[in-house]
């Protein structure tokens, strides 16, 4: 291919980044001076300088022997603690010709922005293990980083083997305990888990083993070198692209440059194709235009993803820095004000959810807050516990409520409009990074056409109130046995009632829905909103579901007017719930150690000032009367 | 190195047309630093073509320390002149006055005076909150550090330990009053890439690149050229004509040649491809201690 065909439309992706990453001290800077050197990508001079330092600076590597350590932590601080603090950036030649840029990254706990910063450019991460340490929190908070930030490429080279005596951790140990987290990351990483690859290989960084060649020494890994492994995940990140479909055309518009009367659109490229022709919109507006000229990066008229561009339209259209260009036919963007996205906390100010903070998507800024924090990332186990405050290093999911509507894309689907930052106004400093899962369509977003008949008339057709009485309580507390009595009850007095019960929803509405908190929270959401049209249809709801978590109650309660919700707590002890068990879950839990079980492996966490409490080893029917005579009173039907 | 494919150019240039963009429409007062090497031209050239068919929309700030080459000088002006640039050169105008030069200040005084102190007055002077420049990664062990927007406090000093976190295409330009930015759009280049954009692009370069018959005298075993009659020579020094290029410029009496026979960018790639030395290795000051350019930048150099 000649170098103009290459360039039309621009760049192929042929320089590709590649995280070094772990825990501190199982020898990533070690491993990736000795790549550099074995792949005679570093500089004669550099490597003599590396010896000389190597004889000055205390380190453990026998004076006269390159510390290959050296050569990639550039700062006097990092070569004198012997640690990295920040991210260096080496470039690597390898032998097939093809080029990356390696960032070799921090391992303390203290510096995982930095560590985040490398990982938010990887298409190729390498994740070092020492064996003789085994994993640790940090290898597992590492391997998260990456995947949430987009990589789906892994190469885990398992380090220091060669300390036979002290290895904590076999190669298959440290394999197959790996293997199992990177399926749990794979699974949260969602529609791009199909490319989602993990090669295992044993090495000695320090030794050379399997680094660039092989040693019999050493355990037979995935590939029999780590640059091999490097080759093979480079040429299937090529495959992808090749393969890869254009998707909808994203220009975020940096600037607009002026030409005597001419008025170009300036921006990077993150999404689709654009050619001279095109049919496009200028977002947030309205109005069309069609692409007259391209300027840059060619005139060949036609411009990819990843190209700088300068465009012409065929009329003036009102667009500035911030706006963004997309396809004239696209009518679902993901455009909202609030987003539901994962955050990485990186400040040691920890997450303020009453501030007011800038969120900045490419050239888009503008003053967002974080509303809630539905979860945060269990490092130890992988799972999610309930919201806290984030701070320093914490992973939550969190709703993010923007001043205006944002377009920002699923960052599973692009990294350029998915990916965020949050910046705090008063210090400047950047304080976390966002990947948005999808756009929360509130109500505000959309305007509803105003039927004729509401909830008011249908009230007054039924000679009846309606409205929602939502029991919480663990699975065995009797909430099903009351909600029936409660429903025969009101039946028998002529009121309109239905009762949404949770393990009938599980079956229908949310069946596919697990029992994490996310998608606990998830599913009580769903029942409030049908709860909600039940009720403007005009019926009493009796909901019966454990929805354990407070913020989820209280969301849900944020849905009502203060009389159209009951919140009604039944208060059973778990040791009663336990002995009931009329579905055999606590048996069953306690058997297969299920860690979603509440009560077992996940907390209920009881209502602090439920409308009514009732006492879940009283008989039934008194529970039922006592509810009645409250709703009665509340006037809700 | 062999086999590289060229696209690799067109994804630098987006990547860096991306960068120098953010840099001039995110900022209030941009200002590209322009040192009259290759790398300044490589940068002015993707500045003209992030704009284009606009004009290059920012001052061009050259720190003079009246000790570079002669012919340096001469093409900054032609070049001002054939893109009608607005050029700006500072001098320490006190350092100056002292007489502070390399010879008689030693190296390291003459380059904080003369080079750090002056771009610190001229950033000053020119109110200007972001500084586009030309520096790469592969240049030194402390530059493999930087973000490609680097943030710099008071005194335009780094803190290497605090930077900040960079994250997909979201570049915070938020700034308090005092700080300042520092913007690398060829960050990820090689000293290769460079040749072989200047190649691609039919850039012009200072003469000084390739090799021709200059007098020399040696200095720490590399030959230095003589660029005028200010040179203070040892008495044992024996002036000779050598056949040098340079493969960094700078001042004069700093920078050392290298015996070549590269007469043109086609010989340039090719020396390239096969050298095992490292591009600063010619940079006489750097030579004072493995950190040197890290301290340097802690005092607000570039």
């Amino acid at each position: 291919m000649t170098d103009e065909t290459e360039r039309k439309g621009h760049p192929r992706r042929n320089l590709w980044r590649v995280v070094v990453c772990g825990a501190v001290d199982d020898g990533k800077s070690t491993l990736l001076g000795r790549l550099l050197v074995e792949t005679g990508s570093i500089a004669r001079d550099e490597l003599a300088a590396a010896l000389v330092s190597s004889a000055t600076s205390g380190s453990e590597a026998p004076t006269g022997s390159i510390d290959f350590s050296l050569l990639a932590d550039g700062l006097e601080a990092e070569r004198e603690q012997g640690i990295t603090i920040d991210v260096a950036h080496r470039h690597l030649h390898l032998p097939s010709g093809n080029r990356a840029i390696l960032a070799d990254s921090p391992g303390h706990e203290q510096y995982t922005s930095n560590m985040a910063v490398a990982a938010s450019e990887a298409d190729i991460a390498v994740l070092v293990v020492d064996a003789s340490r085994g994993i640790r929190d940090q290898t597992l908070r590492h391997a998260t980083v990456c995947a949430l930030m987009g990589v789906r490429r892994f190469i885990v080279a398992v380090n220091k083997l060669d300390a036979v005596a002290s290895a904590t951790m076999s190669f298959t140990e440290v394999s197959s305990v790996l293997r199992e987290r990177f399926g749990l990351l794979a699974q949260a990483a969602g529609s791009s888990a199909a490319n989602f690859t993990v090669d295992f290989i044993a090495i000695s960084g320090l030794r050379g083993d399997n680094v660039s060649t092989v040693s019999t020494a050493l355990p037979e890994g995935d590939r029999p070198t780590l640059v091999l492994a490097l080759e093979e995940a480079i040429a299937a990140l090529g495959r992808d692209e090749a393969t890869a479909t254009p998707g909808p055309v994203r220009l975020p518009i940096q600037t607009v440059i002026r030409d005597g009367s001419r008025r170009l659109i300036a921006g990077r490229l993150a999404r689709g194709e654009l050619s001279i022709g095109s049919e496009v919109r200028v977002w947030p507006g309205g109005t069309q235009a069609t692409v007259l000229a391209i300027e840059l990066p060619d005139s060949v008229g036609i411009a990819r993803a990843g190209a700088s561009v300068t465009i012409e339209l065929d009329r003036e259209v009102d667009a500035s820095r911030g706006d963004i260009i997309v396809d004239a036919a696209e009518t679902d963007l993901a455009e909202s004000r609030a987003h539901l996205a994962t955050l990485v906390w990186l400040d040691a100010t920890p997450l303020d959810l009453s501030a007011s903070y800038l969120i900045q998507v490419g050239p888009l800024q503008m003053p967002a807050r974080i509303e809630a924090v539905r979860s945060t990332l269990d490092l130890d186990t992988g799972s999610e516990r309930r919201g806290r405050p984030l701070a320093a290093n914490d992973i939550g999911l969190v709703e993010v409520s923007c001043d205006r509507k944002a377009l920002i894309d699923p960052f599973a689907e692009s990294r350029d409009t998915g990916g965020f930052i949050l910046i705090d106004r008063l210090t400047a400093r950047t304080v976390a990074a966002g990947m948005s899962l999808h756009p929360l369509r509130r109500e505000s977003d959309v305007t509803r056409h105003s039927f004729s008949i509401d909830r008011g008339a249908r009230e007054r057709l039924n000679g009846m109130r309606s409205g929602v009485v939502w029991l919480t309580g663990l699975p065995g507390s009797g909430k099903s046995t009351i909600a029936d009595l409660l429903e025969r009850r009101l039946f028998d007095r002529g009121v309109r009632c239905y009762v949404l019960d949770g393990d009938a929803v599980r079956q229908t509405l949310s069946e596919d829905l697990g029992f994490s908190p996310q998608d606990r929270a998830e599913n009580v959401r769903r029942v409030a909103r049908t709860a909600q049209l039940m009720m403007d249809a005009g019926l009493v709801v009796i909901v019966s579901l454990v929805s354990p978590f407070r913020s989820d109650r209280a969301l849900a309660r944020e849905m009502f007017a203060g009389d159209d919700f009951v919140e009604v707590f039944v208060d059973t002890p778990l040791a009663t719930c336990i002995e009931r068990d009329p579905k055999g879950l606590y048996a069953r839990a306690k058997s297969s150690a299920a860690s979603n079980m509440t009560g077992l492996g996940q907390a209920y966490e009881h209502p602090l000032a439920p409308d009514l409490r009732l006492d879940g080893t009283a008989p039934a029917e008194e529970s039922a009367d006592a509810l009645l005579r409250l709703i009665s009173a509340r006037r809700v039907h | 190195m062999s086999g590289l494919r060229t696209d690799v150019l067109s994804e630098l240039e987006a990547e860096a047309i991306w960068i120098i963009r953010e840099a001039v429409a995110a900022f209030a007062r941009p200002v590209l630093l322009y040192s009259i090497g290759k790398d300044s031209t490589v940068l002015l050239h993707l500045v003209q073509k992030a704009f284009t068919p606009g004009r290059i929309p920012i001052p061009v700030l050259h720190v003079d320390t009246t000790f570079k080459f002669a012919e340096m000088i001469r093409f900054r002006d032609r070049t001002a002149r054939r893109l009608d640039l607005d050029l700006v050169v500072h001098t320490n105008l006190d350092g100056l006055a002292r007489n502070v030069n390399p010879f008689e200040n030693g190296p390291d005084e003459y380059t904080r005076v003369m080079k750090t102190v002056a771009l610190r007055q001229a950033l000053d002077a020119g109110g200007y909150d972001v500084a586009l420049g030309g520096a790469r990664r592969d240049e030194e062990r402390s530059r493999a550090k930087e973000r490609l927007f680097s943030l710099r406090g008071e005194s335009h000093v780094w803190d290497p330990s605090a930077q900040r976190p960079e994250f997909f295409s979201s570049v915070n330009s938020r700034l308090l009053p005092g700080t300042s930015m520092r913007s690398f759009p060829l960050s990820n280049w090689t000293e290769l890439d460079v040749w072989r954009y200047i190649q691609r692009e039919s850039l012009d370069v200072v003469p000084l690149y390739f090799t021709a018959d200059r007098p020399t005298v040696l200095r720490q075993g590399r030959p230095v050229v003589i660029d005028d009659d200010r040179f203070v020579l040892a008495a044992d020094d024996e002036v000779r004509m050598r056949r040098v290029r340079f493969r960094t410029l700078g001042c004069y009496p700093l920078s050392a040649g290298e015996e070549s026979e590269a007469a043109s960018v086609e010989d340039i790639i090719a020396e390239l491809e096969h050298t095992t030395t490292s591009e600063r290795s010619g940079r006489l000051i750097d030579g004072a201690g493995a950190s040197s350019m890290e301290r340097k930048k802690l005092e607000g150099y570039f």
